[in-house]
């Protein structure tokens, strides 16, 4: 299921200011709505549907009703608790219900933007991307999905001089990748494993495509960044491992190897969300723990840092 | 406590690469010990002072108030007990007990009798004292009544006056009952020339035939006083040396002979060495706060002046960098020493035992050059070994600043006490120049206290904080035609009613109504500043500090009098962004969007948002665009706010006008100390969606938790502020967690923040490094966070010597995460 995506018109949760881990300097990162993976351990769950989310804190909520009554699709119900239960196949993100919302327990994720506001927006803060040699990064979700949008804002962008990051987990068509390429000056590129029958099991879709499409960007010379997520117990054995990093060290224009280990921060977006958090109870890495991930994947001839 | 993790942003600071000192290390245990002593010290109230002064003013009545003032220093300084600390090499002491503070019945008593069993059970800035400390206060109460400046003051204030200070918009800030204080010696000159050489000035202007009666009384009192000044330093070498011959351990035993020495020979000439300047700085500073119950006592360029002194010893082989650095860690102690006692309600406006004393370095010299040397980076690692409120230290950074010293500033703020505030040099330049100085005399500015900015030396008295005006009661009340809610006083009216109720048909009146509720006040605030400076005049005569500023020896006249070189003052406008998010809200909901009518918002404000209706009003309210967000919609109104009282500033004058000091306006100053929270108390619901009692903003900074688009957002909408006509200190202090800093890479991000923050054209800017769960812990637990330091507004305090208000606003300040 492609979405149908206006690329005059981005969907995007926020745009990130100060933002200091995706990539070097300064950068205002902008989230992207929507991702063709399911990762287990995804910790923005509320930018995977490619339509705007309603989220919902059930500790602000006085369980009025209001919403219910405000809901134009009738998309919200108290439920067996008295508290709300939000439809999310009724929901089409109209966003009514969070402004009628007396204890502004739900709150609207994902707003259209057109290129222009959006340039606008991440333009303000050129003057820090200046002094610590920063700029933009589109990450996401998958921002693939908005290719066409993602293409304008970056063309506008490198026209007034400002550095680019796509970030991006590679689960798309190439074509994707050439209608932003010419505007990106670093990709960072997530390669969750190696093996495409665990890569299956973990983010409900095979990696033939992921690997491909990394190959590519490495024929085609394309300044990157991999990023290797960790998760205890489910992709890092030392053959896993080894074997991304094999795979990584083929790609020759791998600049550096960034280690994501799992944390639990995304958790609470889950419950208001309405989900289950599939990883909730993973023991988080010890700092010995990564060093030794660290020490086994050093040995491949590529710089590595852990959280990048 | 962060520790540095490699040494690549800061492994080249030219001439002092070879010392022991390492970051967060322990290399110096004298100053770990002397420190110790300081921290153990309990602050006190000590009457010796004001018994002293009282016997002086006995026998000198009848005698013109600045010879009588000379006397009395004399007295003091002859009479005061004295005594050397443990281990220090500098010498002075205020008050019979280190950290006691001194009383001055001579500006108003009648507070301390009233507080007298109160002092020592306050919620912040306890002071002990002992049932005989009392009884001797008691004892001299009558000699005072009907003679203190306070009196005086009260005497001329208008009733519209005091009926504005009922409603709580005019706060008359100390020196209605206080000195003043914010004063620059000219050290260079005190250095070079001695107390002697000044005095030798004064002495010579005696001889002079064309004196008028004032110019004779000044500089006999002038030489009276630099004479008691001298004397008092011989009473330490005459101490050190006794304690020499006692001492056992011959290390302390040479060092109380140099102590001697120094003591014995300073002041004579110029100073002979680095130990010597700064026991000159440290008498400068001790003595003014002797003479003078103020505040705000400053150091000026602490690294141009003292820089050739070191510089000579160094070089002749005298002094190590490691002893350098020990001296400045223990003239930094050593200020601590000193305290001062106010009145409660006007602690609540400046808590945490504050002196504000401000020492300054790095940024441009006069002649365009950079002034950055090897004493600049000792000063940032002597406040990294003190972490003491004093000094409060300030950094100047520009274009030509090493980035060196950007670095060790960076990692100076992350260490998480609030210090050094940095002050952007591109700013404060062309906002002395706005006043009408000329530009090489613009580039040699300093703070005077927290942002207030100053030509050490050549300044007239007091920069800032004489009255506070709120802005917040002045909206609140302009929304009810004039009329306070709280006390019901109408001084004015929006249309010619009297009571509460009155409509605004469109923005435009609203804002033309806010400029005439605003001059209306500040005509009030002028009025009531004139006042306190005829009796300042007066009252706070200072043939001590007059004799060290620019122009008072030429002219023969004190500070208070004419005699500075220039001479500026600032009101401090308290609440200039919660204004512009107010009027935001009113502009947009009532007149643009047309979402409610101005009732419906009254109405909501009169509750306080309680009920269903008023908090469905609350949240739209809280969707408008606020300040700090680099939202030009608000952003641009919270401009408007400050260009209306900017527009103001030209037509009015302070007492002096016309008398010799250049200048004799007013600047604007957003430097308002903890005032914010206090006048956030009297000021009901305001627009913005702010709940009635709550803080309103602190300095130019956002209202606490409005911004939400992290730091480069809030520097953004900064600087749409005309923070170059600022020249009275613009203030922004922001909160960071800790962790945003950690490593190297994040620090050269924070470098690259604070270099943005220069090209916006900001003023200056602060931080607290500090987690809000270690903050709630240490308001729980304060004696496990005994040592935890923080930044209050333009100062640093101890985070458990605040009161708890203002501790919550601490706590509430938005901490910005990097993501």
């Amino acid at each position: 299921m492609l979405p149908l995506y206006n690329p005059d018109l981005g969907l995007i949760s926020t745009v990130q200011k100060y933002s200091t881990k995706d990539g070097p300097g300064i950068r205002s990162t902008v989230f992207f709505k929507g991702c063709p993976l399911g990762c287990l351990w995804c910790s923005n769950p509320e930018l995977i549907r490619c339509v705007p989310d309603v989220l919902y804190t059930r500790e602000k909520c006085a369980q009025c009703g209001t919403c219910i009554q405000s809901c134009p699709r009738g998309a919200l119900a108290f439920d067996e608790t008295g508290f709300i239960a939000v439809d999310h196949m009724k929901c089409d993100g109209c966003g009514i219900c969070a402004g009628e919302c007396p204890q502004g327990a739900l709150e609207l994720i994902g707003k259209k933007i057109t290129v222009d506001d959006l340039v606008t927006e991440l333009l303000k803060d050129r003057v820090f991307y200046q002094t610590s040699g920063g700029g933009v990064t589109f990450s996401g979700g998958e921002p693939l999905w908005q290719s066409g949008f993602i293409a304008q804002v970056a063309h506008k962008l490198k026209a007034e001089g400002i550095h680019t990051i796509l970030d991006t987990a590679g689960g798309v068509g190439w074509c994707r990748f050439e209608e932003v390429l010419p505007y990106i000056d670093l990709v960072l590129y997530d390669i969750k494993t190696f093996d495409s029958h665990l890569h299956r099991q973990l983010t409900g879709q095979d990696n033939d495509l992921i690997l491909m499409n990394a190959k590519l960007l490495a024929e085609k010379n394309v300044p990157m960044s991999v990023r290797l997520v960790l998760i205890p117990g489910l992709n890092d054995s030392p053959d896993e491992l080894r074997a991304r990093m094999r795979a990584v060290a083929e790609l020759k224009s791998v600049q550096q190897v960034d280690l994501l280990p799992y944390h639990r921060y995304g958790a609470g977006k889950y419950t208001r969300l309405g989900l289950d958090y599939p990883l909730a109870d993973l023991p988080e890495y010890t700092d010995e723990q990564l060093n030794e991930i660290q020490s086994m994947v050093e040995p491949f001839g590529i710089k590595v840092t852990i959280g990048g | 406590m962060v520790l540095a993790q490699s040494d690549r942003l800061s492994s080249k600071i030219p001439g002092i690469e070879n010392m022991l000192y390492e970051y967060g290390g322990e290399g110096y245990p004298r100053v770990s010990r002397v420190r110790a002593d300081l921290m153990a010290a309990v602050p006190a109230i000590c009457p010796e002072r004001a018994l002293l002064i009282t016997e002086s003013y006995r026998e000198t009545e009848g005698l013109p108030m600045v010879l009588r003032r000379a006397k009395a220093l004399e007295k003091i300084l002859s009479n005061m007990s004295i005594f050397i600390e443990d281990e220090q090499l500098i010498v002075g002491n205020q008050a019979g007990q280190v950290r006691a503070a001194p009383i001055f019945p001579e500006y108003s008593f009648d507070w301390v009798i009233e507080e007298l069993d109160r002092f020592a059970k306050r919620s912040g800035d306890v002071f002990e004292i002992t049932e005989d400390t009392k009884n001797k206060l008691r004892g001299i109460q009558d000699y005072w009544k009907g003679k203190t400046h306070q009196d005086a003051v009260y005497a001329e204030i208008s009733e519209i006056n005091m009926a504005a200070q009922k409603q709580n918009v005019i706060h008359r800030g100390g020196i209605s009952m206080s000195g003043d204080g914010h004063i620059i010696p000219h050290h260079e000159k005190v250095l070079a020339l001695g107390y002697r050489g000044l005095q030798q000035q004064s002495r010579e202007n005696l001889k002079r035939t064309d004196l008028t009666p004032e110019q004779r009384d000044f500089y006999q009192a002038s030489v009276i006083a630099l004479e008691a000044a001298i004397n008092f330093a011989r009473r330490y070498a005459h101490l050190a040396g006794e304690m020499a011959e006692k001492e056992t351990d011959p290390h302390r035993k040479a060092e109380l002979q140099r102590i001697a020495e120094v003591n014995s020979r300073i002041f004579e000439d110029k100073a002979q060495s680095f130990h010597e300047a700064l026991q000159v700085v440290y008498y400068c500073h001790l003595i003014m706060m002797i003479e003078s119950n103020g505040h705000s006592f400053s150091f000026g360029r602490f690294d141009q002046y003292i820089y050739p002194y070191y510089k000579a010893d160094i070089e002749a082989g005298r002094l190590t960098n490691d002893q350098a650095l020990e001296l400045i860690a223990l003239f930094f102690i050593k200020m601590n020493s000193l305290n001062k006692v106010r009145p409660w309600e006007h602690t609540e406006f400046g808590v945490g035992y504050p002196l504000y004393s401000n020492l300054m370095v790095g940024g441009i010299k006069p002649d365009g050059s950079d002034g950055t040397n090897e004493v600049s980076y000792l000063a940032l690692r002597a406040m990294d070994l003190t972490r003491l409120p004093e000094p409060n230290l300030s950094v100047r950074y520009w274009a030509g600043t090493p980035r060196a010293l950007l670095a060790e500033s960076a990692r100076l703020i992350r260490e998480g006490f609030g210090m050094p505030s940095l002050f952007a040099d591109e700013t404060v330049v062309p906002a002395m120049m706005s006043i009408g100085l000329p530009e090489e005399v613009a580039r040699d500015y300093a703070s005077m206290g927290c942002v207030e900015v100053a030509i050490p030396g050549r300044w007239g008295h007091r920069a800032t904080g004489m009255t506070y005006i709120n802005f917040g009661k002045i909206l609140e009340i302009m929304l009810n035609n004039g009329t306070d809610p709280a006390s019901g006083i109408q001084l004015l009216s929006v249309n010619g009613q009297p009571g509460r109720e009155v409509h605004f048909d469109s923005y435009e009146q609203v804002w033309q109504t806010w400029k005439k509720f605003l001059k209306f006040y500040t005509d009030l605030a002028v009025e009531s500043d004139a006042i306190c400076d005829r009796n300042l005049k007066v009252f706070d005569a200072d043939p001590f500090a007059s004799s060290l500023v620019d122009k008072c020896l030429e002219r023969g006249k004190t500070l208070k009098n004419g005699g500075g070189e220039f001479d500026f003052v600032s009101q401090s406008t308290i609440g200039t962004s919660i204004i512009g998010d107010a009027l935001a809200v009113i502009k947009k909901l009532v007149f643009d969007d047309k979402k409610i009518s101005f009732e419906q918002l009254r109405a909501a404000l009169d509750a306080n948002w309680q009920g269903e209706e008023n908090q469905k009003i609350r949240r739209m309210a809280l969707t408008v665009p606020k300040f700090g967000n680099d939202e030009d919609y608000v952003d641009e109104l919270v401009a408007d706010v400050y260009d209306s009282y900017l527009e103001l500033l030209p037509g009015y004058h302070t007492d002096r006008f016309g008398q010799g000091p250049i200048g004799c306006g007013y600047t604007m100053s957003t430097s308002n100390i903890s005032s914010y929270v206090p006048y956030g108390m009297d000021v009901g619901a305001t627009p913005d969606g702010r709940y009635a009692g709550q803080p309103v903003n602190e300095g130019a900074s956002p209202c606490l938790g409005a911004d939400k688009q992290g730091p480069t957002a809030v520097l953004k909408s900064v600087s749409k502020l005309p923070n170059k006509r600022m020249a009275g200190g613009q203030l922004l202090n922001m909160k960071f967690a800790p962790g945003v800093l950690n490593g190297d890479d994040n620090l050269e991000k924070f470098i690259a923040f604070l270099e943005a923050n220069r090209l916006l054209g900001n003023f200056h800017i602060q931080f607290n490094i500090v987690d809000s769960a270690e903050l709630r812990d240490a308001k729980l637990h304060p004696e496990k966070h005994a040592d935890l330091m923080v930044r209050v507004a333009g100062y640093c305090a101890l985070f458990t010597s605040l009161i708890p208000e203002v501790q919550d606003a601490i706590i509430a300040r938005t901490e910005q995460q990097g993501l």
